[in-house]
């Protein structure tokens, strides 16, 4: 930040006071956790209260600023909804009915503990665990896989798992915290289907950046607030459609012969062989010699030549036979003629998306002409990976940006790698300013975990439970081809489910389908309400009881912060304390907080003091384990190896040398990454500004991918898993190998449902193709014909932040948004109350129009609805008299034509990602306009010890000093102001 | 003097940092609380300096949408102090911060029926006006470093667009931006002269493209090879 | 704006103390006194004595809209650029000016010099401070429908009207007539209703701000998106009044009715009858009340143009 004036006070006109006694105050850094960004803060404390919360300017990540949700930081830890010790639902009462009484930690960890233990000696898959806002996956993973029960997940599936998976599956990098765009030299930026992400103040900044500097920012997205406000070009397209412009703009590259094809032959398997031997086995696969190389064609020698050679000149284009019987074609021949056929015309496009034909070729070469005529050269010695060095780096400064309009929708993984495909076609990842991988990334496509499989009891599993399948035998599925996990994740319905399936544990364990659990454990996630579909479905899925009166889900373990919806259906209510009260790590074995050229990982400490019987859930976690006696955690001779999660993380060690924190490591905190533990490196990091970073030198900034520097530091320090080069995937084979299992033809595992085998032969597409959502082929356009999205507003995180007095003010009723001329042609007015159905129920709300909104797309605000009682907020909140869910309108299971078609889950076929916006709706004005939305929920009842909310607050940390102005000059001061 | 704030509405994304930052800063403030009524119930409100409107122009689908923080604009002709009538209400003579002194206001609101921008609020539990104070605790607090004794909101901004500086120094930044934006004041025909700029949205500028005067060509098994090395 | 009752009732009650006031001067003044200054009974004085105490009722009604009180004794001090505190200051000063009076009517002859200064003083005091009341509303440019000089011109005659009408009445109690102020009342029921159908063409011409003058946008169209807050903060608490068309329409024509039209008729036919004329009087005031309370209704502050309202 460029420093501001700071003025002299030497004017003994106006004198001031010292408006703050700084002996009273102390300024404390850690993280924030507003959101997931992950700022760093300076907490300025006043005896025991916070009196301001601002950006670290030397944090790497923010730089100084703050956004709303970090300065409410204070008011945060004022919420009424705080969680103020462990509950139990009184025996006797019903889940839901919201009666609790305050237990001891020790009565629940004891409760707890043997529950748990009983599940792991018989049969562990009975325990589900899974987490919502996470922050420690990488601790939460590494609990259930010593547990042994495959069942955990983060959040992801029913988040934007569709970015990550497609990203690593294709770049071995993604959006978000995989990879920015290189703000400082990017010329052009074009941002998909995001309306505010965790890597929010990064995206802000960097968006001020790149126009000052006059580069162009486009941005395609239904609706036109937020950052589209501040775009050059806003491209208004149809929720689902996005693949559609993706794969179109590609063609008129291709079409117009503006693509890298260096990039593509030097970087990609653009050039790789794929054999064309219909009904065969082989059909699709990568062409490979006996080592197991991919072969490409050489032009010069006119042979067919191990592709991962250097100093070859591959083709890009062609067919050839070989001697085998079959012929084959490059990846790049494959990917064209998809491209090229009739269904991803110009005109058909433009029909579908709503962008002008003439638009869809003006933006594809616009970025052409920035890729290849206005491109940049960075002068640094750099070495590839054959050895050869280079003098610069060039740079095609096109960068992108996506999140979950692209990700939420059942076709989504397929169009982020259509995405993905148009940047590669531009030349631009990891270049100058295009797209820059953000370290541990860029990594092996995809990283070679598998997700486990075997239990038994009393035994860890031998992988964690979440990883990257490519192929059918990596599947987490039985002899019978049954899914083995209670989410179905890694079977035929999603067997790339990366990031799990938590939208359907719910469902599915009520149902027994797979089988039944016993104990279901959620962190900080908001199942009952707005995190689920049908929200109202699920709470009474929660309270269902099977023929002998016991609940379906036997036991639910709710851990949160807050008083949630979901709380409120909790058997055992775990607390856990605010972000400014707990230690914790920002990982880089995590969810890192690294910068494109910056290594960096974070933690928090204890800023202000408990005031009440609550526990960080990292510290409970490690006591848990020991109380099992995980390995990990047990010493041989059976005491515990940990006294708590302090030393956990400060000496456990995944590969020797790499432990949670990289910073300070070493016997004295000298070394980085990797290096022995250090038992002071919590102090170090509290001394160093609660961050570590570690600047990546010059010459390995770019084309990390096949820049040797570079990935033989990212082998070394267990960044990546390996140091050879990574090929980005144009051609999928990964993909092919589940369309041949569909097909039947694949050597190994089948599927033989006819509908997984339907769904792997039309959905699994080596090469990115664009398919209509599942939900809405299956619905009738006609009868519903709006698509509906959510956005989270930018002061506002999830559900968080109804809660927070200030930020409710700001937006305590969320409308539903409809563009204003096809809102007047259905006589619908400004705040007029309307009826929005979907096939499976409707709600009611309140209109607002607006200009900046796709015609056939209606929207709202994610997460502001709320249940009467719940958040600390009072009954009548105009949260919940007056704001919605759409959730209600969408349903977790796709529609069915008769009852022998199984339930299908409304997600992506690929990943299972949680379809939210293929949602279809018809609306039209109320009856009835009385001002209340619909449904209403019953009012959920205060916790016992649950403070009474006052009407007023005064928040202050001392008394204000005045500034007095002196009597004579009231007098004497004339009629002009100065 | 003439301290003030210039308002990028180019790079404003409606994010609410400020708006919030300085509600934090001036609740400990010299004016505060500045409390909150009915904060966990219905209908929730409070005394905010700075407040962040929204707002679009044009029609679908070629509208834009403008964000729109306004807080006080230190007007060198400010009615609010004009009308006055406790003199609580006064411009400081050195550097043209408006303030209001908490002990003398009566409550009057007055100066915010005189105030075009809606800048000033009654706080009810004081049962005085308040408004923004160009954050004059901050800035020549010689016990912060010097980087940090700017206004709260302009600190924050994620997207740079709050500037704070001395309008009476033409090499200040905020009169360079002033002259090289075309920023202006709002709503000048009153003739209040208020002293916060505001630059206007960009236009961007086009981009020249290149297409190829031939049409598709056949089959993609037609198309050449370029010789290229790995 | 949203009508506060309690500045209503203060310019109201104020403006009536001060007519009569007024009138007593102008009486003395002019020496007109005739058979109304009479040993046994002063209704002068009466009238003085109630004009002042509606003044002083008007100021501490005043007070009660004031949300910290405790400072209100500091009103008096900017006087230089305040007409808020130069109307508390006339006011102030109205009270030794007043007390002479009644001294000069109990003690002297109402005919003499004395007598006959203080009274101008009395009117010119009078005026002055409706004037200042009228003017505390006038130079808000921000509020169009007050920026006008037929703002404090209304608030005189208005005040001079219902003044009047009421010393009229305070006198035919006391079974004393004026000619000269029946004379006058009429005028001014005259005047009163032409200013305030000029002060009503005047506001209903379309105002030359928009939401476009006022963000500085110059597209063809600006529309409000969000305000930032979604209850109604100070600000549309205090400026966004809403009032139909219909209802302006209505309540103007009521008051006018009560304020103008029944005064004219009960003291064209029944100028002599108390019943009468404090028929008028009551009528008058209603119609006041409520041509103050629409004088607030109808004024739009322009910061509504920043919540895409109307101003």
């Amino acid at each position: 930040m460029t420093a501001q004036i700071c003025p002299q006070n030497i004017d003994l006109e106006d004198p001031l006071p010292v408006f703050e006694d700084r002996s009273n105050q102390e300024v404390k850094t850690t993280t924030c956790y507003m959101c997931a960004c992950r700022c760093g803060i300076k907490v300025t404390l006043e005896g025991k209260k916070v009196r301001y919360i601002q950006g670290n300017r030397n944090h790497p990540v923010n730089k100084g600023v703050l956004c709303a949700k970090g300065n409410a930081g204070i008011m945060k830890n004022e919420s009424m909804a705080k969680l103020r010790s462990p509950l139990r639902r009184k025996p006797g009462t019903e889940r839901g009915d919201g009666e609790f009484e305050v237990i001891s930690w020790d009565e629940a960890l004891n409760e707890l503990t043997a529950r748990l233990e009983k599940i792991r000696e018989t049969d562990p898959k009975k325990l589900a665990f899974f987490s919502g806002r996470d922050q420690m996956q990488a601790l939460s993973s590494l609990w259930a896989q010593q547990f042994g029960t495959v069942n955990w997940s983060a959040h992801g599936g029913f988040c934007s798992v569709n970015m990550a998976a497609a990203g690593l599956y294709t770049l071995g990098q993604s959006f978000w915290e995989f990879g920015e765009p290189d703000w400082d030299n990017t010329k052009y930026f074009m941002l998909w289907g995001v309306a505010e992400d965790h890597s929010s103040n990064p995206i802000k900044i960097g968006l001020s950046k790149l126009k000052k500097n006059g580069a162009k920012f486009a941005t395609v997205n239904p609706v036109c607030t937020g950052y589209q406000a501040i775009a050059d070009e806003w491209i208004s397209i149809r929720p689902g459609t996005d693949g559609l412009f993706a794969i179109a703009m590609s063609r008129v590259l291709l079409e117009n012969d503006q693509f890298d094809k260096e990039f593509l032959i030097r970087y990609t398997n653009a050039p790789h062989l794929v054999i064309q031997n219909p009904g065969k086995s082989n059909d699709g696969l990568i062409w490979r010699n006996e080592q197991g190389k991919p072969q490409a064609w050489e032009l010069e020698s006119e042979t067919f030549i191990d592709a991962s050679l250097a100093e070859i000149k591959p083709a890009l284009f062609g067919e050839w036979q070989t001697s085998e019987g079959f012929s084959v074609k490059t990846s790049f021949t494959l990917l064209t003629e998809g491209y090229l056929g009739d269904e991803y015309s110009l005109d058909k496009v433009s029909k579908e998306t709503g962008i002008a034909a003439e638009d869809i070729e003006r933006h594809a070469l616009e970025m052409a002409h920035v890729a290849f005529q206005e491109s940049i050269e960075i002068e640094t010695e750099w070495t590839d990976w054959t050895g050869k060095k280079h003098d610069k780096f060039i740079g095609r400064p096109v960068s992108m940006h996506a999140m979950r309009g692209i990700a939420a929708h059942s076709n989504g993984f397929q169009t982020c790698r259509a995405i993905h495909i148009l940047q590669i076609l531009l030349g631009a990842i990891d270049c100058p300013g295009a797209h820059l991988a953000k370290p541990p990334f860029p990594r092996m496509i995809p990283p070679p975990i598998k997700p486990a499989k075997n239990m038994a009891a009393n035994t860890p599993l031998q992988s964690p439970p979440m990883g990257f399948p490519t192929s059918p035998e990596d599947l987490c599925i039985d002899i019978d081809g049954k899914p083995l996990r209670i989410d179905k994740a890694y079977s035929w319905e999603a067997p790339l489910a990366n990031h799990g399936m938590m939208h359907m544990v719910i469902n599915n364990a009520v149902k027994g389908d797979p089988y039944t659990i016993d104990t279901l454990i959620f962190f900080m996630a908001n199942m009952a309400w707005n995190s689920s579909m049908n929200p109202g479905n699920t709470q009474n899925l929660l309270r269902e009881k099977d023929d002998n009166g016991e609940y379906k889900i036997p036991y639910l373990v709710v851990v949160d912060a807050f008083h949630s919806e979901t709380v409120n259906f909790g058997d055992l209510i775990l607390p856990d304390t605010t972000y400014l009260e707990r230690f914790d790590t920002i990982s880089i074995l995590d969810r890192p907080i690294s910068e494109p050229h910056v290594i960096a990982d974070a933690i928090r400490h204890p800023i202000i003091d408990l005031d009440r019987d609550v526990r960080p859930w990292q510290e409970v976690m490690v006591d848990l384990a020991t109380r099992l006696k995980f390995p990990i955690f047990t010493n041989d001779d059976g005491t515990a190896k940990y006294s708590g999660y302090k030393e956990f993380i400060t000496n456990w060690e995944k590969h020797p040398g790499i432990g949670f924190l990289a910073g300070w490591r070493g016997e004295n905190g000298e070394k980085s990454i990797v290096g022995e533990p250090n038992p002071d490196q919590w102090e170090k990091y509290i001394e160093n500004e609660s961050f570590f970073k570690q600047d990546i030198p010059d010459s390995q900034k770019y084309y990390r991918f096949a820049n040797k520097e570079y990935l033989e530091f990212a082998a070394d320090t267990h960044l990546n898993f390996n140091d050879k080069p990574i090929v980005m995937e144009i051609y999928s084979e990964t993909l092919q190998k589940f369309r041949l299992a569909g097909q039947g033809l694949y050597d190994g595992p089948c599927p033989s449902d006819e509908e997984d085998k339907a769904r792997l032969k039309k959905y699994f597409t080596p090469c990115p193709s664009y398919y209509k959502p599942i939900e809405v082929e299956l619905t009738d356009e006609d009868e519903y014909p709006f698509s509906t999205t959510t956005q989270r507003p930018m002061f506002m995180y999830h559900s968080w932040d109804s809660q927070n007095a200030w930020l409710r003010q700001i937006m305590a009723q969320n409308k539903l948004y409809m563009n204003r001329a096809k809102a007047e042609s259905m006589a619908i007015a400004e705040g007029d109350w309307v009826w929005v159905e979907s096939r499976i129920g409707a709600i009611k709300a309140q209109v607002k129009l607006m200009e900046g909104c796709e015609e056939n797309t209606v929207w709202t605000w994610n997460a502001i609805g709320k249940q009467s009682g719940a958040w600390g907020l009072k009954k009548g909140a105009n949260e919940s008299e007056k704001g919605f869910l759409l959730n209600h309108l969408i349903s977790e299971l796709l529609p069915t034509d008769n009852t022998s078609q199984r339930e299908m889950t409304n997600s992506d076929p690929i990943t299972g990602q949680a379809a939210w916006y293929d949602a279809r709706v018809k609306v039209y004005r109320a009856d009835d306009q009385t001002p209340i939305s619909f449904p209403q929920f019953d009012t959920i009842k205060p916790l016992p010890g649950a403070p009474d909310q006052p009407s007023v607050l005064r928040y202050k940390t001392h008394e204000p000093v005045n500034i007095v102005r002196p009597m004579k000059d009231v007098l004497t001061r004339g009629k002009n102001p100065r | 003097m003439r301290l003030g704030l210039v308002i990028d509405l180019d790079t404003c994304v409606g994010c609410h940092a400020c708006v919030v930052s300085c509600k934090e800063w001036n609740t400990s403030g010299t004016t505060g609380s500045l409390s909150d009524q009915n904060p966990y119930e219905k209908d929730p409100t409070g005394v905010f300096f700075n407040r962040v409107r929204s707002y679009e122009t044009g029609n679908y689908p070629h509208s834009k949408t403008v964000n729109f923080p306004m807080s006080c604009m230190q007007c060198e002709d400010a009615a609010c102090v004009t009308v006055c009538p406790t003199g609580a209400s006064y411009k400081r003579k050195s550097d043209g911060i408006v303030l209001i002194d908490q002990d003398k206001c009566m409550g009057c609101n007055l100066c915010a029926w005189a105030c075009p921008y809606g800048s000033r609020e009654l706080d009810r539990e004081s049962g005085t006006m308040k408004k923004c104070t160009l954050c004059v605790d901050r800035i020549y607090d010689e016990s912060l470093p010097e980087i940090d004794r700017q206004p709260s909101c302009v600190m924050t901004c994620p997207t740079t667009a709050r500037h704070f500086g001395d309008f009476d120094d033409p090499n200040s930044n905020v009169s360079k931006l002033t002259r090289e934006r075309n920023g202006n004041g709002l709503m000048n025909e009153l003739g209040y002269n208020p002293t916060n700029q505001y630059l206007p949205p960009r236009l961007a500028s086009s981009i020249t493209i290149e297409k190829k005067q031939k049409s598709l060509v056949g089959q993609a098994k037609d198309w050449a090879n370029e010789l290229i090395s790995r | 704006m949203h009508p506060a009752f309690s500045i209503i009732f203060f310019t109201i009650t104020s403006g009536l103390g001060y007519g009569l006031l007024f009138f007593s001067g102008l009486h003395v003044a002019l020496g007109r006194t005739g058979n109304i200054v009479e040993p046994s009974s002063n209704p002068l004085v009466v009238c003085v004595v109630i004009g002042l105490t509606l003044v002083l009722l008007g100021l501490l009604s005043s007070t009660l809209h004031l949300a910290n009180p405790k400072n209100a004794w500091r009103a008096f001090f900017r006087f230089r650029s305040s007409w808020l505190s130069r109307e508390g200051v006339f006011a102030l000063l109205t009270f030794p000016i007043v007390f002479a009076f009644i001294y000069t009517l109990i003690a002297t002859e109402t005919s003499s010099v004395t007598s006959k200064t203080t009274a101008i003083i009395l009117m010119i005091i009078s005026l002055l401070t409706v004037y200042s009341t009228g003017m505390i509303y006038a130079c808000l440019k921000t509020i169009r429908a007050w920026n006008s000089p037929l703002v404090p011109t209304n608030f005189m005659l208005l005040g001079l009207l219902s003044g009047a009408i009421t010393m009229f009445a305070i006198l035919s109690y006391h079974s004393q007539q004026s000619e000269l102020l029946l004379t006058l009342i009429m005028g001014l029921l005259c005047l009163a209703f032409i200013t305030k159908a000029i002060y009503y063409y005047f506001i209903g011409k379309p105002s030359k701000l928009s939401i476009k003058t006022a963000t500085g946008l110059s597209s063809q169209k600006v529309r409000l998106l969000h305000t930032g807050e979604s209850s109604k903060n100070f600000l549309m608490k205090e400026f966004g009044f809403d009032i139909s068309v219909k209802k302006v329409l209505l309540l103007r024509f009521c008051s006018i009715l009560l304020m103008v039209v029944v005064p004219t008729l009960c003291l064209i036919t029944q100028s002599t009858s108390f019943h009468f004329i404090l028929i008028a009087v009551i009528c008058n005031f209603l119609g006041l009340l409520l041509e103050r309370w629409l004088f607030f209704a109808e004024a739009k502050h322009v910061v509504n143009l920043y919540y895409g309202r109307e101003a």
